[in-house]
């Protein structure tokens, strides 16, 4: 930034810039802290810090007191802050909101203008600190635009997600702002080089049309498409494998191998990226105040853990095809008073092996996906499921019955006699002796003891043991959804009741919108043990430990969770309905896309136009006479300075001008003397031919000792032949 | 004959000059583009700065063809305020033995006149000596005896010390074509001066040759009608002119006078740089040098040169863009 050295005033633009980027900067980085007054203190401060900043660097202050006045003006402002929010003096006079928001602002208007201040003072008065400076406003812009990648959708939408809540793919605008952040920083480097203010804003009006055209092409081309997550568990590392259609046979089962695969840590990064909405068309409330929707489910031990199984003739109530007609599920239990009908629909946002519906499944019917709204729905399918309509209690003394051939995969498990040993000591200590036989009691206890004596943790380290379930119960019992369902299905099996793992999503009925959607995402990605009862079918029995290791969980955002169920349902406004006024704004809105399209398009010609000129006045040594040649040389050879960035300055004669270029361009001399000599009534003037021969030697000395970027940035600077002079 | 012929007499003149006084290139220049230009040269300069040798060598480099020994090729006249004006003219004096009154001619009777320390003389021996350069002759008891063709006067003042001098006032100053105001040397340029102290002690050495006072007087007419001057120029000179004239800094601006007076002055500076026509350069070289000493500033105002260059600037900046007009 401005060197010490150069005594001058710094000119307004510098300053109004690098204000605008601490301000962008401190925006950026007390959004998702700060209330919006504190926010509103810490631009304020940010502003009001670069302004003063030169005058500070210039008084006679040693840099060391001014670090250690904004330390202590930082501290003072966290105290101050700290004590308005403590004290009930405040409270009482000011209400707990407004102290709280005094506190935010006493606290990020200090803070903000002592950080600004000490790095700004140190960066004029040593030029090399300006990358700290740099550093820090490029971190703070890129953070916000880091928690976008992937194009992800979710809370914290400050940039691009309110785009989508108007129905606009947020890509463009994420594109945009991400384009608009680095042309902003590269100015502002730009600026530090040389501060000349109206050769300034000429770069910054090309470089800003450059960029223009770049997102005209963008819009047009089309943008590739984000890499997108897929849906269910352990999608990660799913994805090139499950050949894709074709029916039946055992063999052809999905390779699931890996769905359910024992991981020490279960923690993804886009773990709160949508994956599907569900629509709700009856009401229903599940009796376990959670929604389940299973997609697979895992029952043959492989001497290891549970896996898909293998065999036709089990867990035929699986369905493994998207439905391309409506399906039937074989296994499906029937309906009745116990079971009600139940119809969904799902809309997927990201892809899924196969399809998933709420507990238990019995038709799935395909769909169209909603085109023309923002959201991009990969696949959208009705499901009618037959749910559990009963209280739990009711289950109580319901038997299970032999399953036919496929009873003992059902029991399968490992051969350590633990299991065997906790089971049985559950049963005795937790349930009376009555309902000691009763298989739903039995799974209730097993999974209520689970509960109470285990913690829920996405880190765990099972995964390299031989039976990471036994490691899990008979160890640290810390573990996600996969310990818990194997713990639970093997503790079932042990006192030979039928179990198995259902996988899909499960969502709390809170979370059910006012437009009963729920929106799914990958995070909601679940495993539970089922038990077979008969009359009823599979019946979940899920374990919800009591003891949870991670921070908690925050729903998706309610409007955000809306919008998408209106987008899945076809509408293309997200539930708006369209209004008068609504029409109005599409006309506006229309007519804006008119102008901006206009606009381009001028943009675009101009553009074109001021290459043809640079073209034009490059090559026209080579076509113009000996009337001409000496001028137009001349003229050409300024521009190759101009591209390079050197031009004459103001009121300096041409002579001057080419005794400056005499270290960079020797040839230029001579080629000034011809064109001055013709200009002002010489006699005797160089040949045409020699004068071309400078005017190339100029090019060539020019491009040879300029760096290859610098020359390269003139070449494509389409005005860069309007500076020259 | 041709502005080759003319060129190549000054380099001469150059070259000797630079030999013998060094770090003083610019100031060499305009006193050769004065002497081409017909015009004089007051310098302001501290004691000991090469004035003298600067007019002694170019008093020296001079060849009197003349076949007179009247008229030497230098002469320098101390001016002290006890002087009289026909300490400088010269007097009529009586013959005895001829029994008639003859003319002793005075140092102005020289090809090149070093008066030193002009303001220290009563202002009638400073106008004495005006006259002489103005008129080119002297007029002595209703006797009027011309002065040489080639008559040059290098005149002298010390910017400080200015007690008990007699300043000359704007209208005299105007007689003068240049003021030249010498910068103090540089470090490179004093060192070579001490290190070429003992050949110079020898004179101008004798390979430089020396240029005959024939040739000078034919290289001035040469110069002023082969170098061409642009309309552009002309218009810039006029438009400066009335820039200065409009500036509130200025009291009184430049005469038209000097205007006419530059022109010559552009004229020699293009052919010493071996060019045909008045270029912008020239221009922008002789604004200074030119105008400086002809404005009547107004009071606080102590540096012309600022006060040039912002009316310069301008015409300057106009004059290099209509060389790229087609």
């Amino acid at each position: 930034m401005g060197t010490p050295e150069d005594g001058v005033v710094e000119s307004n633009w510098g300053v109004a810039l690098r204000a605008l980027a601490w301000a962008a900067a401190a925006a950026a980085l007390l959004e998702p802290v700060a209330l919006p007054i504190g926010m509103g203190g810490g631009l304020a401060g940010a502003v009001a810090a670069t302004c003063l900043a030169s005058r500070v660097a210039r008084s006679p202050v040693r840099l060391g007191w001014i670090w250690l006045a904004c330390l202590v003006a930082l501290l003072l402002g966290v105290a101050v802050g700290g004590w308005l929010t403590g004290a009930e003096l405040v409270a009482r006079w000011l209400g707990v909101e407004w102290a709280q928001s005094a506190a935010d602002l006493v606290r990020f208007a200090i803070g903000a203008a002592a950080i600004v201040l000490a790095l700004r003072v140190t960066a004029w008065r040593y030029g090399i600190a300006a990358v700290l400076e740099f550093a820090l406003i490029a971190l703070a812009l890129s953070s916000l635009l880091a928690m976008h990648r992937n194009g992800a959708i979710n809370h914290p939408r400050v940039l691009a997600d309110w785009a989508l809540l108007r129905g606009r793919d947020p890509r463009q605008f994420l594109f945009l702002a991400g384009g608009a952040t680095l042309l902003a920083l590269a100015l502002a480097l730009l600026y530090e080089q040389r501060g000349r203010a109206p050769r300034l804003l000429l770069h910054l009006a090309t470089v800003a049309a450059m960029a223009l055209l770049a997102l005209l092409g963008s819009w047009f081309g089309r943008l590739p498409a984000p890499p997108r997550g897929q849906g269910g568990l352990g999608q990660q590392e799913r994805g090139r494998g499950s050949p894709r259609g074709g029916s039946g046979g055992p063999s052809e089962k999905r390779s699931t191998d890996q769905d359910l695969e024992f991981r020490d840590d279960y923690r993804s990064p886009s773990h709160q990226a949508p994956v599907a909405v569900v629509l709700l068309h009856d009401d229903y409330s599940p009796p376990l105040g959670y929604y389940y929707f299973r997609q697979t489910a895992f029952s043959q031990f492989n001497g290891r853990r549970l896996v898909a199984a293998t065999r036709d003739d089990i867990d035929r109530d699986l369905v493994l095809d998207f439905p391309t007609e409506r399906v039937r599920v074989v296994g499906a239990p029937p309906l009745g008073p116990e079971r009600l009908q139940v119809r969904t629909t799902v809309a997927l946002l990201a892809d899924h092996v196969r399809p998933f519906g709420l507990e238990s499944p019995a038709e799935f019917s395909p769909r169209e996906v909603p085109e023309g709204t923002g959201a991009e729905f990969t696949r959208s399918y009705e499901v009618v499921s037959s749910a559990l309509a009963v209280r739990y209690e009711e289950l109580l003394g319901r038997k299970t019955v032999r399953l036919g051939r496929a009873a003992s995969v059902y029991t399968e498990m490992p051969k350590d006699p633990r299991y065997r040993q906790l089971a049985d000591e559950i049963i005795r200590t937790t349930l009376r002796p009555e309902f000691a036989s009763d298989p739903f009691a039995q799974a209730l206890a097993i999974s209520a003891w689970l509960g109470k004596h285990s913690s829920y943790s996405m880190r765990s380290k099972h995964a390299t043991a031989d039976d990471p379930a036994a490691d899990f119960l008979f160890g640290d019992r810390i573990g996600y959804c996969v310990h818990f369902s194997h713990a639970a299905a093997y503790l079932l099996r042990a006192r030979g009741l039928p179990a198995r793992i259902a996988a899909g999503y499960v969502a709390d009925e809170g979370r059910k919108g006012s437009g009963s959607s729920i929106l799914l995402r990958q995070k909601d990605a679940h495993a539970w043990a089922e038990l077979w009862l008969d009359g009823f079918g599979w019946i979940v029995v899920d374990v919800s430990p009591e003891n949870i290791l991670d921070p908690p969980d925050t729903p998706p955002d309610p409007d955000l969770q809306r919008m998408l169920g209106e987008m899945a349902r076809g509408d293309r406004h997200g539930g708006k309905v369209a209004s008068p006024q609504d029409q109005s704004t599409q006309d506006l809105a229309r007519l804006g896309r008119v102008l901006v399209r206009g606009a381009l398009l001028l943009l675009a010609l101009a553009l074109s136009l001021l290459y043809a000129i640079k073209i034009w006045r490059r090559l026209a040594p080579a076509l113009v006479g000996a009337g001409q040649i000496h001028r137009v040389a001349y003229r050409s050879a300024l521009d190759r300075l101009a591209e390079v960035g050197l031009v004459r300055g103001w009121g300096e004669t041409r002579e001057s001008f080419a005794s400056r270029m005499m270290a960079l361009a020797p040839s230029f001399d001579p080629l000034t003397r011809a064109h001055v000599a013709r200009a002002f009534g010489g006699a005797t003037l160089p040949a045409p031919r020699e004068t071309r021969h400078w005017a190339g030697r100029v090019a060539r000395e020019v491009r040879g000792r300029t760096p290859w970027w610098k020359t390269l940035l003139g070449w494509i600077n389409p005005s860069s032949w309007l500076m020259s002079r | 004959m041709d502005l080759a012929f003319a060129h190549e007499k000054v380099v001469r003149l150059r070259n000797r000059l630079r030999a013998a006084v060094k770090g003083r290139d610019d100031v060499i220049e305009l006193v050769l583009v004065a002497l081409i230009a017909d015009g004089h040269v007051l310098l302001e300069d501290y004691p000991g700065s090469g004035k003298t040798l600067l007019a002694k060598t170019l008093g020296d480099s001079i060849i009197d063809d003349q076949n007179s020994d009247e008229i030497p090729g230098f002469r320098r006249v101390q001016f002290t305020p006890d002087l009289l004006p026909s300490d400088v003219t010269g007097v009529t004096v009586f013959d005895a033995t001829t029994s008639r009154f003859s003319f002793r001619r005075g140092p102005v009777f020289a090809y090149v006149v070093l008066a030193d320390e002009i303001n220290r003389t009563s202002p009638k021996v400073q106008s004495a000596l005006l006259e002489a350069m103005a008129e080119k002759q002297v007029t002595v008891d209703n006797s009027t005896y011309p002065l040489d063709e080639l008559f040059f006067v290098i005149a002298t003042q010390n910017p400080l010390d200015l007690a008990g001098t007699y300043p000359l006032p704007v209208a005299q100053l105007d007689r003068f074509l240049f003021k030249i105001r010498m910068q103090n040397v540089s470090r490179e340029a004093e060192l070579d001066v001490l290190m070429t102290a003992k050949e110079r002690r020898a004179g101008v050495p004798e390979e430089l040759l020396r240029v005959a006072r024939a040739e000078v007087v034919m290289a001035r007419r040469l110069c002023q009608e082969g170098i061409f001057i642009s309309p552009a120029v002309h218009e810039a000179l006029v438009d400066v002119a009335r820039a200065l004239r409009a500036d509130r800094r200025v009291l009184q601006g430049a005469s038209t006078r000097s205007l006419v007076m530059a022109l010559p002055a552009l004229q020699a500076r293009a052919m010493i740089h071996g060019r045909d026509h008045v270029a912008p350069e020239d221009v922008e070289a002789l604004l200074v040098p030119v105008f400086g000493h002809r404005l009547e500033l107004a009071p606080g105002v102590d540096d012309p040169q600022p006060v040039i260059r912002d009316a310069a600037v301008p015409l300057l900046e106009r004059l290099a863009r209509l060389s790229l007009r087609g």
